[in-house]
């Protein structure tokens, strides 16, 4: 995984480094020896070869100080100062924003598995029913929908029509350190927005999975000893069933919890997407490649738990 | 500042589109609730998370209102007009050429020169009819003799304001606005790092026989020019250091500045967060923790302003406070400001419509909003601004080189068609220096062209197509029967679209050319202005620093970064030095605007429109004045608990009866 993780980063590193415009560059161009300054202060004066060393020695956890001229060692990566945000640290604004974004991320995935595992598993059993046009109808029109659309759509009515839940921003019911945790009026329309695209996939993919396994032998086979119906789904379908969903879990969960512009934006979350596409637009280099550096290690991480995952779910592809 | 994500600005518009449909269906003559809060807490639409609130190092219109509530200047803006009114100095002197300044701070026994406004002044104002509000609401100005403390209890000094500007000319800063200090002099050779050259003999720095100045080069120029280098040898190279700035303490109370030239606005300049000073003890306290940028993080910050930072959570809020320690503490009403940095316009629209803020800043509305708005929300406001929309020509291209062609760009465009589409109040563009006190706007600028006069800043579809086939484009077609192709250079954002579309649609049926529109990523497009790189014209936003028409004039100036279009000419430059030379104010002004009028008659762009500054805010938010910086200090703002529909329906009808009696 490190390699890996390295080899995205030198990719990011380069593309970045190569990208026209600078991370100075403003509507009021600053003058070249502020702009001298501003590059010898984040290391820009530097060879590139000079600046990647560098940034990979302290993702490694190396950190050279100035005044002491000597490097010292710490077990975690230092991505640096922020080119836009000039008081903060990379290190500290993803602390800062990750946990927010987390947290949406995984209420929306929650209710995204509720919701779409059971309207799969209803539309398998029942299919080719009202029930089943109606539940594949209405996931059409989920992954149809654009959450930007959607979003404003139920800020309008739960918000600006029946003023029951505040249009945008979060307010916290626990906030610990880094940690915050937000109310559930506050939580409760990003979550199903970034849900919606989800619930539809997962009720498609739980619904086409289910069909094929209850094809299967070894459900005959199941029911032919006389099983109850529910047994056959729960204990037997729904294992060979959930595949498809798991392996688009791990992908779907790496990018939900790094933070989604357009709900973050919408809402006014004060989560880690806006950074990322925000950071590629500023130029901010150090803040885009520790970004770039987590949701690598995330993605690889939630696919080695799929893989985990797998062989729990499904013995035939478990090592012995 | 601007709005340069492309992703957002698609966004906007759409979530815009979506809510207008019953967002705007509020009825009643406000936009949403409108019931005061129960305290005199105010909830700030800020627009955008501030890069940093170090004042040395900010660069944006948001960080700017977040550093008002914090910080003091020798001087703070006026509510209304935008000009300095005592803060920190309450007395200032100059010398008879503006060439130096001394500002006497609040504890100065016996401050002299000119007293700046006070609060004193707003009530006169008020009871003179300027003002529309009491600004002081009867209170009275602190005495002079009894000095400003940072939030600490520290005593506010001239020490803290050499350290302070120090730090900003100081290379290991990087302060992005340094520049706007480099009327000080030595701040630029500071700042650039230049060295000059002392003879190891008399101690005296070597001067160039020419021009008798000192002879100043970077350490690396004085190495490698052959010349330099043979100066140097035989003397010692000498680089700038902060301690070179000609600013001074002369006691505890008393600053003082020398200025490289006559700089007659200096004291205009002095409520930018550049000039306000920082608190040495937190910067020195967060560097001996390991990092010195953190001293601005609530843990660290020390404040001179009205107000303390409580909480700073990044891209949620930032909670200011009041400061107790507050020179003039018991003006400030508000207890406690919350600044939410939203930066989509459609979000900022619904949080105040729900109740959920009572104020935002400038231009943070989606344009499909202003339409409705403007039809009867009394809470809807559209103010004049300092600001200046125009597209530069790059006059290094042939053949935009030509000023007939420029002319007729000019007098081809119908900038009232583009302000009616924005539909913002924005003023029709006829020169660069927006509209201001004591300046007289160019209107008209007749310039004779074969024996025949033209109003070159006018709308003159048919003169324009005439100066066109003068300028060798008979109908928009060249002597070698190819179209005259004109690229508008844009970054990527609707509105620039837009304008971009009608003027090309005007430029198209008025002289014939062949208009493309060339948009690019916002860094991009940076590099290509910055590279001359655009073919025909490029968009260009300026809003002004401080409230005098050098903020712009000085755009043009040789040597300006900003100037992107690639003119420049000397007798230009020597008439703006010669105008800030000039210490009767009112002499200068039409000094000023001779230099106006010769920067359009070379006219290295095309004037669009005006700014405005449009926004929404609550009934009950008082101590609020229209000005054109959309600087509003905080320190005056109140909120009227009282305040209520029905009340003001009462005093209404009260009022048209006692007119009707």
């Amino acid at each position: 995984m490190v390699p890996m993780v390295m080899l995205v980063l030198t990719i990011t590193f380069f593309m970045v480094s190569l990208a026209p415009g600078s991370p100075f560059s403003k509507e009021r161009k600053l003058p070249p020896e502020i702009e001298a300054n501003l590059n010898a202060k984040y290391g820009f004066d530097q060879p590139r070869w000079k600046q990647y060393t560098s940034f990979m020695g302290r993702i490694l956890g190396f950190t050279y100080d100035q005044q002491s001229q000597s490097y010292s060692w710490h077990p975690y990566p230092d991505f640096g100062d922020s080119t836009k945000y000039k008081d903060r640290r990379v290190n500290d604004i993803i602390k800062e924003a990750l946990p927010v974004s987390a947290i949406l991320g995984l209420t929306a995935y929650m209710i995204a598995l509720v919701i779409g595992l059971t309207a799969g598993i209803l539309s398998s059993l029942k299919q080719n029913s009202w029930l089943d046009y109606l539940t594949m109808s209405t996931a059409m029109l989920g992954v149809s929908v654009p959450n930007f659309v959607l979003g404003p759509l139920l800020m309008i009515v739960f918000s600006l029509t029946l003023y029951w839940l505040p249009p945008a921003r979060m307010e916290w019911m626990l906030e610990w350190g880094y940690l915050r945790i937000p109310t559930i009026t506050t939580l409760i329309l990003p979550a199903l927005t970034l849900a919606a695209i989800y619930v539809a996939y997962i009720a498609r993919m739980t619904r086409s999975g289910m069909l094929e396994t209850l094809r299967q032998d070894y459900i005959r086979t199941a029911r032919a000893k006389g099983l109850s119906e529910w047994r056959v789904v729960m204990r037997h379908a729904l294992r060979g069933g959930l595949l498809p969903v798991v392996s688009f879990t791990g992908p779907a969960l790496a990018f939900l919890i790094s933070g989604t512009i357009v709900v973050e934006t919408i809402f006014a979350v004060p989560g880690l997407g806006r950074y990322f596409v925000e950071a590629a637009s500023n130029r901010d280099h150090f803040l885009l490649l520790g970004i770039t550096a987590f949701v690598a290690v995330s993605l690889m991480l939630f696919n080695l738990l799929v893989d985990i995952a797998y062989a729990y779910i499904d013995p035939r592809i478990r090592y012995e | 500042m601007m709005m340069n994500l492309s992703c957002r600005a698609v966004l906007s518009v759409m979530l815009a589109g979506v809510i207008l449909l019953t967002g705007c269906s509020s009825s009643g003559d406000y936009f949403g609730k409108t019931s005061p809060p129960d305290q005199q807490r105010l909830v700030y639409l800020n627009a955008a998370e501030p890069e940093t609130l170090d004042p040395a190092k900010s660069t944006g219109v948001p960080e700017s209102h977040i550093q008002d509530a914090l910080f003091d200047g020798l001087t703070k803006y006026h509510p209304k007009t935008s000009e300095p009114v005592a803060a920190l100095a309450t007395h200032f002197e100059t010398n008879s050429d503006n060439t130096q300044f001394t500002f006497y701070l609040r504890g100065h026994p016996s401050p002299r020169g000119t007293r700046l406004p006070n609060s004193e002044t707003l009530r006169a104002d008020y009871e003179a009819g300027e003002l529309d509000e009491d600004f002081s609401r009867g209170h009275a100005s602190p005495p002079d003799n009894i000095p400003a403390r940072w939030s600490d209890g520290r005593i506010i000094t001239a020490h803290d304001f050499v350290y302070s500007w120090r730090r900003v000319v100081d290379p290991a800063t990087a302060a992005d606005y340094a520049s706007l200090l480099y009327y000080v002099k030595n701040a630029e050779q500071i700042n650039s790092g230049k060295a000059r050259l002392r003879e190891q003999a008399t101690g005296r720095f070597r001067l160039d026989p020419e021009t008798g100045e000192e002879i100043i080069a970077t350490e690396k120029e004085f190495k490698e020019d052959p010349n330099l280098s043979r100066l140097a040898a035989q003397s010692e190279v000498v680089k700038f250091t902060p301690e070179d700035l000609a600013a001074r303490s002369l006691d505890d109370f008393t600053f003082q500045v020398d200025m490289r030239a006559p700089t007659a606005f200096f004291v205009n300049m002095q409520s930018h967060h550049i000039f306000y000073p920082v608190p040495r003890q937190a910067i020195e306290a967060a560097s001996a923790s390991g990092q010195e940028s953190l001293w601005t993080q609530p843990r660290y910050i020390v404040t001179s302003g009205a107000f303390l930072l409580k909480e700073w959570r990044p891209y949620d809020k930032i909670v200011a406070v009041k400061n107790p320690q507050y020179y003039d503490a018991k003006l400030v009403a508000l207890e406690e400001i919350t600044f939410l940095p939203i930066n989509d316009n459609t979000t900022n629209v619904n949080i105040y419509k729900a109740g959920a803020a009572d104020a935002m800043s400038g231009n943070a509305i989606p344009q499909p909003f202003i339409e409705v708005l403007k039809r009867g929300k009394k809470d809807f406001h559209i103010t004049p601004s300092l600001g200046s929309y125009f597209y530069l020509i790059n006059t290094r291209k042939p053949p935009f080189d030509n000023p007939v062609v420029r002319y007729a760009l000019n007098m081809a465009t119908d900038k009232r068609a583009i302000t009616e589409f924005l539909a913002a109040g924005q003023i029709p563009g006829i020169s660069l220096v927006p509209p201001m006190d004591n300046f007289n706007q160019t209107r008209s600028l007749e310039v004779t062209i074969d024996g025949k006069s033209y109003d070159v800043l006018g709308y003159d579809p048919a003169a324009a197509r005439e100066l066109l086939a003068k300028a060798g484009f008979a109908d928009g077609v060249g002597r070698n029967g190819q179209r005259l192709k004109v690229e508008i250079l844009f970054n990527t954002l609707e509105a620039h679209k837009q304008i971009a579309e009608i003027v090309q649609q005007q430029w198209r049926a008025n002289l014939g050319l062949d208009v493309t529109l060339v948009n690019q990523e916002w860094k991009v497009y940076l590099e290509t202005l910055d590279n001359l790189h655009y073919g025909g014209v490029a968009r260009r936003g300026w809003i002004g620093d401080y409230v005098d028409p050098n903020t712009f004039l000085d755009l043009f100036v040789t040597g300006s970064v900003n100037n992107g279009s690639g003119w420049t000419d000397p007798r230009y430059d020597s008439m703006l030095k010669e105008a800030n030379a000039t210490t009767d104010p009112l002499l200068r002004m039409k000094k000023l605007q001779q230099s106006e009028a010769y920067l359009l008659k070379a006219m290295p762009f095309v004037p669009i429109y005006t700014y405005t500054w449009f926004y929404l805010r609550k009934p009950y938010v008082r101590g609020v004045a229209p000005n054109l910086l959309d600087q509003h200090p905080f320190k005056y703002v109140w909120i009227d608990k009282e305040w209520s529909e029905n009340r003001i329906a009462d005093s209404e009808i009260a009022q048209s009866q006692s007119e009707t009696e």
